[in-house]
Order: C-alpha cells, then structure tokens, then sequence
C-alpha cells in the first residue's frame, strides 16, 4: 500500500518547532510559571508586580528577559511549550492572532486580512 | 448489554467557544457552523444517547507537565469546568460514568493498555467547545473522558491511538449495563500555530483526512506524525485522536451511516465535523419515517 500517494502531497512548514524531549526538560520551570497563571491569583500577582512574579517562580535571567519582552519565538525555541504560552495569554496581554502576526513579523490587522484573504472564497464541502 | 449507537468526530477550539458565549449562532459568518451540529444533536437525542466517551487533549487546564500522561481515563461523578486562563465559562459541572468507567479500566488494562485513572477531572475546551452544540445544560449525557498526550514528546502512534479506540469499542460492547453510547473525538483538523506560517491551513488534506477516516483508517493508522504535521501543521498532529474514535466503531464504512459531515476553515483552523452511526445503529431521520 502507497501510504504516501493516498495522503496526497505534503507541504513545507518553516520554522518547525516541535516540544521534543530537550525542550520539554529546559522549559519545565518555565511552563509552570506559565501554566500557573490559570490561577486568578497568579494573574493578580504578575499584573502587581510582574518581576517579584518571576523572581518568586525561580525563573533565570533568560526566562525572565523572554517573558518580559514577549518573545514568543525566543520562548518556544528554548523549551516552551505552545499550550502553556496559551495558558498565559490574558496574563501576559497577547492573545493568539498578536503571536501569529509576530510570527510573521506583521501587525495584528495586516494578519488577520492575510488570514481572511487567504481563506475566502473557497469551496467547503468537498 | 450496551449499545455503541455511533461515533463523533469535531475539532474542538477557543474561538468556538468564544462565538458560542458570544452569542453568534446567528450570526451569518458562524451560522453554518452551529446549524451543522444541529443535526447530530438531533441523533443522539432520537437515539436516546446517555452516556459519551470523548477522546481529547487536554490543554495544561487538568494535567501539568509534573504528571503527564499518554493516556489517562476520567472517572468522576461530576466534572467541572476549567478556568484556562480568563475565568471558567458558566456552565454546571459535567456528570461522570463512574460504573462504565471502572469497566473501561479494567478491560483497557487487561488488554494492555496501562491507562492512568483520573477520579477527579476539570474539563476544558477540549470537550467543552463542542458539548454544548451536542447536548444543552444541565447535561443529560454522561461523559467519560480520555485524554491523550499529543502535546509533549513522545507521543503515542496514531497506530497506537486506532487500537486504543478498538479496546474501548470492545470494553463498551461487552457492559453488561443498558446504556446507550457514542464515542466522540474532538481536535484538529489543520493549524499551525507557530512561526513563519503561522495561521496556515490545509482544506484539501482536511477533507481527504475526513474521507480516509470514513473509508481507510487503517491508512491513517500507518501515517507517522510527520505526515500529519507536514500536511496540516506541526499542532494538528492532535488530528490522530481521531482514530480512536473509528478504531472504537471498529467496522468496514459500508456498515457506517453518515448522519452528518460539515467544514468550514475561516480563519487559524479547519472546523470539521463527522457524525457516523455505528453498524445496525442504522438510524432513521425523521423526514425518511413519514415516506
């Protein structure tokens, strides 16, 4: 059985960040000070006082130099996990379409019209 | 015995639920999307469904990456809903199957399947962005949920995950209870939600896949990751829970009966949605009965 020819074509996707083992042992710290901003306590203390926040987590000078400078990519690459970045959206202040725009360096309108054009006037139903 | 009436396959996202608590059933933009599961919540009601097994991820809301597991089965008599991050959505708690539950953990151990055993759950919108289309508050279907790790590696197979679906189909049809089950996957179907191609989606492979699920899963079972990563995003790898829910069907497609199938990839995801009731489930819509 060609496995492949009934899947159909694959596409490129560029930079691939996948949570792999390493990244998963890096981010551990990370991920749970961001996982921990599901609590409305937690996200009561970082709005206060978002460095004493960090600084009560543990978090390394890196960890807090990326966390302070929303840097996403920075974040992902280094261990974070997608999911907990998510978590910490409302804490941090940016929601999901502002880190696709920053993904691909654009503002948040030039990357919601890119998404809308890009998905109008398709065909649905197959 | 119990009956497995038929299975359920949806994408589950936040932007769903947002338009769901924003009151856009309505609205021209998502009313398709609502009106499409009308129809599959009309099914299970005539099929008098009372209890469901969802197949999902959770999103960081129940499990934390200091117990993680790869699969992990909910036996709880109720279940709340999670706060994810701005406050948790108001809707009462979700009731359990705990004696079908306790079933499925026995067989699923038995037949090798080493599956942690949650007695309390929070659900978040890994199954709370498509129940309320389903089903309307205060529940009445009872939801055993199992969670499987698609986040952190290593990930389960999707090989893993059909055979998984097989050993809940075959622990559901030997429940010497009467109840009257659906087997549900919700994730996916293509998004890719990091980097330079952040926001992309893939409509042909989320119809082929839809298609395969239906007529070829063994197909989908073989796939790697990489072929769901690279054909609908690196996070749309969750798109092989679905085969859980057909390996739990456990049938050929000609014994399937398509109640509904609908997709719609307006913005960051492909929304898909499969219902198919199971063999000699067949099930009569209302407008068939009067010819």
């Amino acid at each position: 059985m060609d496995i492949e020819s009934i899947l159909g074509p694959r596409v490129a996707i560029r930079g691939v960040c996948r949570f792999t083992t390493e990244r998963a042992q890096r981010g551990f710290r990370l991920n749970t000070f961001l996982t921990s901003m599901r609590q409305p306590q937690q996200r009561e203390a970082f709005a206060r006082d978002p460095e004493a926040c960090m600084a009560n987590h543990g978090l390394t000078a890196q960890e807090q130099d990326m966390v302070r400078r929303r840097d996403y990519p920075a974040m992902l690459d280094y261990g974070a996990s997608n999911v907990a970045l998510g978590k910490a959206g409302p804490a941090l202040g940016v929601s999901l379409l502002e880190r696709g725009a920053q993904g691909k360096g654009q503002t948040s309108q030039e990357f919601v019209a890119e998404r809308r054009a890009a998905n109008q006037g398709q065909a649905w139903q197959f | 015995m119990a009956i497995l009436i038929g299975g359920i396959g949806s994408s589950h996202a936040p932007s769903i639920a947002h338009a769901y608590d924003a009151g856009h059933q309505e609205q021209a933009e998502w009313k398709p999307l609502f009106a499409a599961y009308e129809p599959v919540k009309a099914w299970l009601a005539r099929q008098r469904v009372d209890t469901m097994v969802v197949f999902y991820n959770d999103h960081l809301n129940h499990f934390h990456f200091s117990a993680y597991p790869t699969f992990a089965l909910g036996i709880a008599p109720m279940m709340p809903v999670a706060d994810e991050g701005s406050g948790a959505r108001p809707f009462p708690p979700v009731p359990g199957a705990v004696d079908l539950g306790w079933h499925l953990a026995n067989c699923l151990v038995r037949d090798e399947f080493d599956i942690t055993v949650c007695q309390d759950m929070v659900l978040d919108h890994g199954i709370m962005s498509v129940l309320p289309m389903l089903t309307t508050p205060p529940w009445p279907i009872r939801i055993i949920p199992i969670n499987i790790n698609v986040l952190r590696e290593p990930l389960p197979s999707p090989a893993r995950c059909f055979k998984l679906g097989r050993a809940v189909g075959h622990a559901i049809r030997s429940w010497t209870g009467s109840d009257r089950v659906a087997v549900m996957a919700t994730g996916g179907l293509s998004h890719q939600l990091h980097g330079p191609d952040f926001g992309f989606t893939n409509p042909a492979w989320d119809n082929r896949f839809m298609d395969l699920i239906e007529s070829q899963p063994d197909v989908l079972s073989q796939a790697t990751h990489e072929d769901y990563m690279f054909r609908g995003g690196v996070e749309s790898v969750e798109m092989m829970i679905w085969l859980a829910m057909r390996g739990a069907l456990d049938a050929g497609s000609d014994s399937l009966h398509r109640i509904q199938r609908h997709y719609w990839a307006p913005m960051l995801t492909g929304y898909g949605l499969l219902a198919l009731a199971a063999d000699g489930q067949g099930d009569t819509p209302p407008h068939k009965e009067q010819t």
